[in-house]
């Protein structure tokens, strides 16, 4: 079980990490000077180390790993939280993100929260009707190993792909699985 | 009105036109859990008794489209309630015996051309055996002579009028009354002429079961057609149709609204969703008793 001295041991490691030059030069959508985002996120004041350190890993994971074209932060004060907004591509939607813990408290009325509280981006919200509150809000859960599995939640009904689109979806991923064989094949 | 008998804590539904109607009529599909007569050792196609799930029961009580009965009467016993099986059970012998001669008859008259070219036949080799026996003496007897005037080859042979009489006289003669030959019914419903009163349903008793029977009737106001979602892992399924025609959207979820969740128990729910290509319904009651319904699905992203 982690105690709480654990809990600072790391916190000292990430920040030593995060001074890292490459990690300081992290995108931002706003800004074009270098910003420190785990600073910027403990900035907020909501005094949650745990969930700023999951956010902290899921900027990481998915600025650096995946390569998301936008990445930012937005706090949620509502909730006192840490919030992510972006996009894997530029032809992308922008999507919510609420990184959460192994250990962090959830129940149905917090899933519930998540929806009604976690906002858009104001500039985002003008392009869409003005009283539309955010109905879908991606999930990132992350493991005591820091694996994160996503996870979409949707106020309301949403019906599974019909089995047109998931042959199709199939076909693709078959596709990318040869293409990515054969890309590894060439470099050896 | 449709009965619905309660018996050792389980509500059945026995008559044959109630169980279509509750299906195609009130989108209530219950289980199927009696043996069929004549396909007992198999368990894929069962028949009645319709078992129905105390939420689909709740459902069409409130709803005033059944009502619930005592399933634990035994049957009436005594002399009048003995003769009235036997009487009963000889009228129907009595129909069985008529339908057996109308079939055999009408089997007679399909294979009447048949029987005509039998029989030319048959009196064509006589004919030429008695002509090769002896030439002058020709023995009638053994000949029907009318056929003397039919022209044997040219015509499609077929049988007279009378011919027709005579076999089917003979018919009604042979076809006995058999009484171990006959089929006799038993009565998958039990009939009674007796008025009985409706008994209590004592359900839902628990938040847990409240909750259930809110959400069922809400999803199925809502027009869908629900069933239990053991299989799944989940509390019902949910079908956009009829579940014959259509696979389940959904896997319902009930879960009180200020119930813990760990982090891990969405990735259980979006897991198990995603594998057999089913969004998973999160169902739970807010503050003001409307039901709301959160949807869980993998992202797709790792």
């Amino acid at each position: 079980m982690a105690s709480s001295g654990e809990n600072k041991t790391r916190a000292v490691d990430l920040t030593s990490l995060l001074e890292h030059p490459k990690v300081i030069t992290a995108t931002t959508n706003k800004t074009d000077c270098p910003v420190n985002i785990y600073k910027e996120m403990v900035a907020y004041g909501y005094n949650n180390q745990e969930q700023v350190h999951v956010a902290m890993l899921v900027v990481l994971y998915l600025s650096e790993a995946k390569q998301w074209a936008e990445l930012d932060l937005q706090p949620c004060p509502a909730l006192q939280m840490v919030t992510l907004y972006g996009r894997p591509t530029q032809a992308d939607n922008l999507q919510v993100l609420v990184p959460l813990g192994k250990q962090a408290d959830l129940s149905p009325q917090r899933l519930r929260d998540f929806l009604t509280h976690v906002s858009l981006p104001q500039d985002e919200l003008e392009l869409e009707e003005p009283d539309l509150m955010t109905r879908r809000v991606t999930l990132a859960i992350c493991d005591t190993d820091s694996t994160i599995t996503f996870y979409r939640i949707t106020d309301g009904f949403v019906p599974p792909d019909p089995p047109e689109v998931v042959a199709e979806k199939k076909a693709k991923k078959r596709q990318w699985k040869k293409r990515k064989g054969q890309r590894t094949q060439h470099q050896q | 009105m449709i009965d619905l008998y309660l018996c050792h804590g389980h509500v059945y539904v026995w008559n044959a036109t109630d169980a279509c109607d509750l299906r195609e009529h009130h989108r209530i599909v219950g289980t199927f859990v009696g043996a069929l007569p004549r396909l007992p050792r198999q368990n894929v196609r069962l028949g009645r008794p319709l078992q129905l799930m105390p939420e689909e029961t709740t459902v069409l009580l409130n709803k005033g489209i059944a009502r619930l009965l005592d399933g634990n009467v035994p049957p009436r016993t005594g002399e009048d309630v003995s003769q009235a099986i036997t009487e009963h059970r000889q009228q129907s012998f009595r129909e069985q015996a008529e339908m057996c001669k109308s079939d055999r008859k009408r089997k007679l008259h399909e294979m009447a051309s048949v029987i005509a070219k039998g029989r030319a036949a048959k009196r064509k080799k006589l004919a030429q055996k008695a002509m090769e026996e002896s030439s002058s003496s020709v023995s009638s007897s053994d000949v029907s002579s009318s056929t003397w005037d039919q022209p044997a080859d040219e015509e499609e042979p077929s049988l007279s009028v009378e011919e027709m009489r005579e076999l089917e006289a003979k018919l009604e003669e042979t076809t006995g009354y058999n009484e171990q030959a006959f089929l006799v019914q038993i009565l998958t419903e039990q009939v009674t002429e007796e008025t009985q009163e409706a008994i209590p349903w004592n359900y839902p008793n628990t938040d847990k079961e409240a909750l259930r029977c809110n959400v069922f009737r809400d999803l199925w106001e809502k027009g869908y057609f629900l069933t239990s979602g053991g299989k799944f892992g989940g509390d019902f399924l949910v079908y956009p149709g009829d579940p014959f025609r259509y696979h389940s959207f959904y896997i319902a979820v009930c879960q009180q609204r200020t119930e813990k969740m760990e982090a891990l128990d969405i990735v259980r729910l979006g897991r198990l969703g995603s594998n057999v290509k089913k969004t998973v319904l999160l169902c739970s009651e807010s503050e003001t008793g409307e039901i709301n319904y959160t949807s869980l699905q993998w992202t797709g992203m790792n």
